[in-house]
């Protein structure tokens, strides 16, 4: 058996054993080695006898299955199935999961499973929880292809196989053909009148299933389009920069490899192509609103459910969240929701360099105070504290963030918090890495930008 | 003529992208005078003009007319050197080729530095230094100096920043061959290109007998063929005058130079053979082979390997000395081909005949060294059946190197055999 290891700070978290290659025995045992965050990460490839599988022992249970090349997580990927035995081990190593909970860091995780597909083949972003588990694969590969008079050559197959071929249009299956082997064969070739474009195939042995793949479709003909990248167009500038310069667009010249679609086909494709098109361009994203004077309600809807989804950490960056005027009334409203979240950490920054056109850090504290709801609120949440950062510069752009554990969402939103009804503005969901970078930037800008800072909680 | 004049004739030169419009300006301010009109009318205007535009503002009035009329250059150096104004052209040139002005000068982004043979740079875009059309009035301008005063032109020359002038020069696009003075100057005191272009013409004349030598084995009774005892006593002449500007240079600068001919021009006189494998320049070719970043082929490594092989190496007492440092040189070379995967990409015939060609001239104790290190570098790589099926791309690369490796080892077996 050749036995691949993966070991990261020091800790086994993937063992795969591979069975049926030729001189097996004649494996070197060698390492690959590369470094994620200053922590070594090793690949291990080694000949082992087979009884290390059989007295392998800590696993819960074993699953049996065969993969078809489609699975992310056959090693062999394309190439074969794989016959897969998966020893499950439930306590994961601990540089993945601790008991307590906590997890590995987002980006230290996508390097393992880079570097785990890099050396194994195997693709675990969608089973991530398999580290820690050992696999034994064995390859179950077929040579077989379609030629010029779409039939299909399949190549040493043995007496005692059954091949199965689906031809298909799409999703449609057009014709099947069932063929039992009943001697040696070195060459196969399946016949069809049908006009397909993909194909499934079977192979049984011994009524039992031992390849299966789906979908098989072959490049006929490549449609080039080149064009030699002419010299940039420079456009002067005064201000942003000296000049811009951009490629200018150059006669594009097609040349097609092989044998094209009839034209009425590939017309057709294309009018699908575009239609299908219309069809989606109707689709609504989540993660946009546009928001227009009087739609207040969709922009509540969609601040308060960041608001009260806070557990941890709430942020609102808005430097003009303070200003005088008629904002004050919406400004407090917004205070009165953020006290009753149930963050723990609540958090505002806004910006004031004049005292008349709007609240300082203290003035906005004693606003609060003076607030009844406010104030009962925060009797009421004793423990709670909110903290009032007053920073040196402004800082265009308004966030909501949000930070649960080590997770973050937030919203970007167009304009002032306390001008939500009178504008015309976008709000734009800000996914966890989104978030994370928001935060993590100004929080690094809020070490040098920060004026003062007050808290405001209650008072016995 | 006005000063505005000579600022519309200077805007009109900016405009080049766009050559219409620079036209119509030019003709607008220069009308039909024709160049002696007009450069007298310039010269009674010079007393008006600050003493530090005097020399610019002739620079542009000449360009402007070149521009409208490229055909008016040796009108235009007769009326200059009559009007006496060379010694202006010349200082205007020099500010110009400086560099040092920011409005008054010629932005060039030579790719030279990517050549660490800047020989073969120089044979290989010979005649496409620059785009001749946008900077044509201005190497016009130059070779009216060249044409009245060749003592300042080849100062010029050397001064110029841009090395477009010397790379023009070596093309022939100024109709100038460098005097020695010019060419002992590249040799001693130039950088690395501007060596480079005094050796191209130091060598000149024998590369010329190499080329009289091909077409006496390719056509003998050519009636323009030289005959073999006329080539030898050129070619004897021509070593002489060569050796007396090559000897001017710094032990490292011969080696530099002579590596960088024989490697891009590969075939050369025995002369220089000798010359390269004297004792006192060995360390200096060492340095070449091994640090000079000159070798990057195995093409290339067998030149230097046969040149080791087919020359003595003496001292200056004319004893000759172990070659052992440089066949080093040669294996360190091979070594770095393997452990960093460059200088052969792909294991194919011509590299075989070319890789076995340089074993025969390699002493056997530093292919066994080789031998030893292909061995190691094969047992490493990823090209078994099971890195096919998962790891296909680190496959991919490894059994192009694994190829290589045993295209080599195979070789080196077949020689120990012979």
């Amino acid at each position: 058996m050749i036995k691949n290891t993966i070991t990261y700070k020091n800790k086994i978290i993937l063992t795969l054993y591979h069975q049926g290659f030729p001189n097996e025995n004649l494996t070197l045992k060698r390492y690959r080695k590369d470094l994620i965050r200053k922590n070594r990460i090793i690949f291990t490839e080694e000949y082992v006898p087979d009884d290390e599988w059989n007295n392998l022992a800590g696993y819960a249970w074993e699953e049996s299955a065969l993969l078809t090349p489609k699975e992310k997580y056959n090693p062999y990927s394309d190439k074969a199935c794989a016959n897969m035995v998966h020893r499950i081990y439930p306590n994961k190593p601990s540089v993945i999961w601790k008991r307590d909970g906590t997890t590995i860091a987002e980006d230290d995780l996508e390097a393992i499973l880079a570097f785990i597909q890099k050396y194994t083949g195997m693709n675990l972003k969608e089973q991530p929880v398999f580290l820690g588990d050992v696999f034994l694969f064995s390859p179950s590969e077929f040579e077989y292809h379609s030629n010029e008079e779409n039939s299909i050559i399949f190549y040493k197959l043995k007496a005692g196989m059954k091949i199965i071929v689906h031809f298909k249009n799409h999703y449609n299956i057009l014709q099947s053909k069932i063929i039992d082997i009943t001697t040696d064969t070195a060459e196969l070739e399946i016949t069809t009148d049908c006009n397909w474009d993909n194909h499934d195939v079977e192979i049984y042995e011994n009524n039992s299933l031992i390849y299966i793949n789906k979908d098989i479709s072959y490049i006929r003909c490549i449609n080039l389009n080149l064009s030699i990248a002419g010299r940039k167009k420079r456009i002067p500038l005064t201000a942003l920069q000296e000049y811009y310069e951009f490629e200018q667009q150059q006669a594009f010249k097609k040349s097609i490899i092989g044998t094209p679609p009839k034209q009425v086909q590939e017309s057709l494709n294309e009018l699908n192509r575009i239609l299908v098109r219309k069809i989606n361009n109707l689709k609504i994203s989540d993660d946009f609103v546009f928001v227009q004077p009087g739609e207040l309600s969709i922009a509540m809807k969609k601040i308060t459910d960041i608001i009260f989804r806070a557990i941890d950490e709430l942020w609102l960056i808005d430097s003009y969240f303070t200003d005088k005027g008629n904002g004050l009334q919406q400004m407090t409203d917004w205070l009165r929701l953020i006290v009753n979240s149930n963050a723990t950490n609540k958090n505002i920054i806004f910006y004031c360099n004049n005292e008349d056109k709007a609240l300082n850090a203290k003035q906005l504290k004693n606003h609060m105070k003076n607030d009844p709801i406010i104030r009962d609120t925060l009797k009421a949440k004793q423990t709670d504290r909110i903290q009032l950062f007053q920073t040196k510069s402004a800082i265009h752009d308004r966030f909501l963030i949000i930070r649960n554990n080590d997770e973050y969402s937030g919203l970007s939103i167009g304009t002032s918090f306390n001008s939500l009804n009178s504008n015309h503005y976008c709000i734009h969901v800000l996914a966890h890495k989104d978030a994370k970078e928001v935060l993590e930037t100004l929080y690094a800008w809020m070490k040098t930008n920060a004026l003062t800072r007050e808290e405001c909680k209650h008072d016995n | 003529m006005t000063t505005d004049d000579i600022k519309n004739l200077a805007e009109a030169l900016q405009y080049g992208e766009n050559a219409k419009d620079s036209k119509a300006q030019i003709n607008k301010v220069l009308g039909n005078k024709s160049c002696v009109t007009i450069i007298k009318e310039f010269k009674n205007l010079m007393p008006e003009l600050q003493n530090k535009n005097r020399n610019k503002g002739l620079l542009i009035v000449i360009l402007s007319i070149l521009y409208k009329n490229i055909g008016l250059m040796h009108k235009l150096q007769k009326v200059l050197t009559i009007e006496g104004l060379i010694p202006n052209l010349y200082g205007a040139l020099c500010i110009f080729f400086s560099g040092k002005n920011s409005t008054f000068h010629l932005e060039v982004n030579l790719t030279d530095s990517q050549f660490p043979n800047r020989y073969d740079y120089l044979t290989r875009f010979s005649g496409q230094f620059a785009e001749q059309q946008k900077i044509q009035e201005i190497l016009y301008a130059v070779k009216i100096l060249a044409m009245s005063d060749k003592a300042k032109f080849e100062e010029l020359a050397f001064k110029d920043n841009t090395r477009l002038i010397l790379l023009n020069m070596t093309s022939f696009q100024l109709n100038e061959f460098p005097s020695d003075t010019l060419i002992r100057r590249l040799l001693r005191n130039g950088d690395e290109l501007q060596a480079n272009i005094g050796f191209y013409f130091a060598v000149w004349d024998i590369t010329t007998d190499g080329h009289d030598y091909t077409q006496l084995r390719l056509n003998p009774n050519s009636p323009y063929t030289k005959t073999k005892r006329q080539i030898n006593k050129n070619l004897k002449c021509h070593l002489e005058t060569f050796y007396n500007l090559y000897n001017c240079c710094s032990t490292e600068r011969k080696a530099s130079l002579l590596v960088n001919y024989i490697l891009s021009e590969r075939k050369y006189p025995r002369a220089f053979g000798y010359w390269l494998m004297e004792s006192t320049l060995q360390e200096a070719l060492i340095f070449e082979i091994t640090e000079s970043n000159k070798i990057t082929n195995l093409d290339k490594l067998c030149t230097i390997a046969h040149l080791i092989h087919d020359f003595p190496c003496k001292d200056n007492n004319g004893v000759r000395i172990k070659k052992d440092k440089l066949y080093v040189a040669v294996l360190i070379v091979l070594k770095s081909f393997i452990l960093e995967k460059k200088g052969i990409y792909s294991w194919d015939t011509s590299q075989e005949t070319v890789f076995r060609n340089i074993c025969k001239v390699m002493p056997q104790r530093y292919l066994k060294q080789l031998y030893k290190l292909l061995e190691k570098e094969s047992k490493n790589l990823m090209v078994s059946k099971l890195d096919e099926m998962v790891r296909f791309s680190i496959y991919l690369k490894d059994k192009k190197h694994w190829d290589i490796c045993q295209g080599m080892m195979g070789v080196i077996n077949s020689h120990k055999t012979k």
